[in-house]
């Protein structure tokens, strides 16, 4: 009874296999319109029950960062999690494969019919209602910040660094950050 | 320059962008931009909102886009070793992480680190928005199908899908 095996075998529910992770990562990229996370939040919590709402709000929370989609880092620290390397590269393959075929199909469409003038008309009430939804992200991502003022000035200069000034991405990020973090470091209690 | 140059820089672009892509990855666009239309003149404006919209109505990350430029720029090698660029390093930088999350994910560094990124984040997402839309050859129609969207979605939760399907047709006739 005291062999290592049976220990492992008596702790909480196994964790996931490599062919599930793929899986269970294929099915999230494909069914997540419109939210990926809280996809990967049904499947990872209530259905495979692989971890509970806390280890997932502290992943979400390592997601957010670490740099990349949240939902591709959710893929590698679950696998990560219950298989080492190679379950983090299985589950980020199981993300990415079904989401690069379709577009893969679709960007041959594209170079096929993307110049007939319905397909280009489609695309650009698309594409307007597509920067809606950014501006909308953005604004509803504004409010946490309402009373704080020094917030919104920051926020200002790497929109106006980017936008109008043509600073380049890694300039701005360099600049901006070290000095939001810094004033983020003094004004914790 | 030849096709494994163009292959290359391709690679280059992209695991920077994957890297530099804090808070989600919605405020690299500008630069995304920036380097292939303006740069390398790989594709066109239009072509790259085309592709934002395709990327966006698709099921996986918008950030995908560079999937469908790898593709443009160089078939299936390019949206393969376009993909594979997004998402290596970064994701290796995310394995890197998770390993040591525990020792530092409570210090106080990172969360003036994680605060501190967060009004950068909404500050280049409010770029991002901007310099698209200028980007793309906007008609009124166009603007106003923006304005509208960026309303339904602030105050309802309907699905995307829907006004894609709407404003899809709406420009398939013409209309925009």
């Amino acid at each position: 009874m005291s062999a290592p095996t049976d220990l492992a075998a008596t702790a909480a529910p196994p964790g996931p296999t490599h062919a599930q992770l793929f899986v269970s990562f294929t099915k999230i990229a494909l069914s997540g319109f419109g939210g990926t996370i809280a996809w990967a939040h049904r499947e990872l919590v209530h259905q495979r029950r692989w971890m509970n709402e806390e280890e997932f709000t502290e992943m979400l929370s390592l997601s957010q960062f670490v740099p990349g989609p949240n939902i591709a880092n959710i893929a590698i620290y679950v696998g990560g999690r219950f298989c080492g390397w190679t379950g983090a590269l299985v589950a980020e393959i199981g993300l990415m494969t079904g989401p690069f075929v379709i577009l893969c199909a679709l960007g041959a469409l594209y170079e096929k019919f993307g110049a007939l003038p319905t397909v280009s008309g489609a695309l650009s009430g698309i594409s307007s209602a597509a920067l809606g939804l950014l501006l909308a992200m953005g604004i509803s991502m504004l409010k946490p910040f309402r009373k704080r003022p020094l917030d919104i000035a920051f926020i200002l200069a790497a929109f106006l660094a980017v936008s109008l000034l043509g600073a380049s991405l890694i300039t701005t990020i360099l600049i901006l950050s070290p000095i939001t973090s810094a004033i983020a470091w003094f004004r914790r209690p | 320059m030849n096709d494994e140059d163009t292959t290359l820089s391709l690679a280059g672009l992209f695991a920077m962008l994957g890297l530099l892509a804090v808070g989600g990855g919605n405020g690299i666009f500008p630069e995304m931009h920036r380097q292939t239309v303006e740069l390398h003149h790989w594709l066109t404006a239009t072509q790259f909102t085309d592709l934002f919209a395709i990327a966006r109505a698709s099921p996986g990350p918008n950030i995908l886009i560079v999937t469908l430029i790898g593709w443009h720029v160089g078939g299936l090698l390019g949206a393969f070793v376009a993909t594979v660029a997004l998402c290596g390093p970064s994701g290796v930088l995310a394995y890197g992480v998770a390993r040591v999350w525990h020792r530092f994910r409570e210090t106080r560094w990172r969360r003036a680190v994680q605060v501190g990124l967060a009004p950068v984040t909404v500050g280049l997402i409010f770029a991002s928005s901007y310099v698209l839309t200028r980007a793309a050859d906007h008609s009124v129609a166009a603007y106003a199908i923006t304005g509208i969207t960026t309303l339904i979605a602030l105050t309802t939760k309907l699905n995307p899908l829907w006004i894609f399907l709407a404003v899809g047709i709406a420009g398939a006739a013409g209309l925009v």
